[in-house]
């Protein structure tokens, strides 16, 4: 054996191992080569990571972005509010103009079913009803859509506009406030437009009226909703009329003692009011 | 028990402590921030006195430099009358007894109890100071903000009052 021979041995003793590897690596690239080049083989291998990935970002989402979300919303709503009114305005009035149709479209219905009825003894009633009464056969049809109810009734002292005494079915809020502040605006009104010796007679808010009637003493206010028309206006008129005549006899009879609220009072103003 | 219930009237210059007054007294608390009253707010608190529960309707009216300005159906009907002023202010006690004679010729039987107000904010000594310089009787010094009087007070005017 020549020094070459010798040379060419003791390489392949040396190398073989490493040339084993070399020949692994190359194999493992062909193969990596290949998977990348073919798409469907690679969404095999990476698919079910990227969903594991996705199914816990979208867990942690709300906690660990949502501070960072409200505030920035948060700025952006302070900093541009105009801009914020003119996106949300077309919304929020086409769901107001839908809910006004769809309560138009309901009292409509209410109104064909009164309409419908129009032959029947009831409709007829209702006729004479209004013939006798001076008012609008529609103004009738109406007051049964949303018939005139008294909710309160609250008999004041005139300036002091401390409560003498009240008749409710429900439950509000203190009653003595409420006086007090509704002779506070009666004051004001009053005493601001220097009408002489006007008084304010009425007090309206969305579908409630609070009718005022003054006497020399104390005024009565009286919480109505629903439909007001002439006809009731004109009979409550004669109830609080002959309410004040009793009650004038009620106060010579019981000598009130001033500031007491007479709990007796109450079946009075149940008498004459109550429906 | 009998039940009495009383309109009274809460009277001054403007930032005074009228609304603190009423506020430490109706609901026991106290603001440091500074709203001024417009028109009119009622408060209602009942207190037992001598066995009896008065109900005091408290009408708190905007702060005026003079009662000719606070709007006169306002008065109305109205039982006792506390006048406020702030001791820490000379311009809302320098006219107190024009303002005291004006008060009493338009209630002259109900009673009407003059309060120093913000009596925290003085030492004793500057206090009397100012007392001296009255022409008429201060008959409550108060705090609105550490409460001291305030209870009396109403106490006082409710007692008068029956």
């Amino acid at each position: 054996m020549n020094d070459q021979e010798r040379l060419d041995q003791l390489k392949e003793i040396l190398l073989s191992e490493d040339r084993k590897i070399q020949e692994k690596i190359d194999s493992n690239i062909k193969e990596l080569n290949q998977l990348f080049s073919e798409r469907e083989r690679l969404e095999e291998k990476v698919g079910p990571l990227i969903d594991d990935h996705i199914k816990s970002f979208e867990k942690d989402i709300p906690r660990k972005l949502g501070p960072s979300i409200t505030a920035a919303l948060q700025k952006q709503i302070n900093d541009s509010q105009n801009e914020v009114v003119d996106l949300l305005y077309p919304i929020i009035g086409k769901l107001i103009s839908k809910f006004i149709r769809i309560e138009i479209q309901h009292l409509a219905e209410k109104i064909d079913d009164q309409l419908s009825n129009a032959f029947s003894i009831d409709g007829w009633i209702k006729r004479i009803k209004a013939w006798f009464g001076g008012v609008s056969e529609t103004e009738v049809i109406l007051r049964d859509v949303a018939p005139p109810k008294l909710e309160e009734i609250f008999l004041i002292e005139s300036g002091s506009g401390i409560l003498i005494n009240s008749y409710s079915n429900n439950q509000t809020i203190d009653r003595d406030m409420i006086a007090g502040m509704m002779t506070a605006i009666k004051s004001f009104v009053e005493d601001a437009f220097k009408g002489g010796q006007q008084d304010l007679e009425v007090i309206q808010y969305e579908s409630y009226k609070i009718q005022l009637y003054s006497f020399k003493s104390y005024y009565l206010a009286i919480v109505i909703s629903g439909v007001i028309n002439a006809e009731f206006l004109f009979n409550l008129q004669n109830t609080v009329l002959e309410f004040a005549d009793s009650y004038k006899s009620y106060s010579k009879t019981k000598k009130k003692q001033e500031g007491v609220i007479s709990e007796d009072l109450t079946p009075l103003l149940k008498e004459f009011f109550s429906e | 028990m009998s039940n009495q219930t009383k309109k009274i009237l809460l009277l001054g210059h403007f930032h005074v402590g009228k609304t603190s007054l009423i506020k430490r007294f109706v609901q026991n608390s106290f603001s440091e921030e500074y709203i001024t009253s417009i028109g009119v707010t009622i408060e209602k608190k009942t207190i037992e006195i001598k066995g009896q529960n008065l109900t005091f309707i408290i009408w708190d009216v905007a702060g005026e430099v003079s009662i000719d300005r606070t709007p006169q159906n306002y008065l109305l009907g109205c039982e006792g009358i506390i006048y406020v002023f702030d001791l820490s202010r000379p311009s809302t006690w320098e006219n107190l007894q024009e303002q005291y004679d004006k008060i009493q010729s338009k209630f002259p039987f109900e009673p009407i109890k003059i309060v120093g107000n913000k009596s925290d904010l003085l030492r004793k000594k500057e206090i009397e100071e100012i007392i001296s310089k009255l022409t008429l009787d201060v008959d409550f010094l108060c705090s609105a903000k550490t409460g001291q009087n305030v209870e009396e007070l109403f106490q006082d005017l409710g007692l008068s009052m029956l």
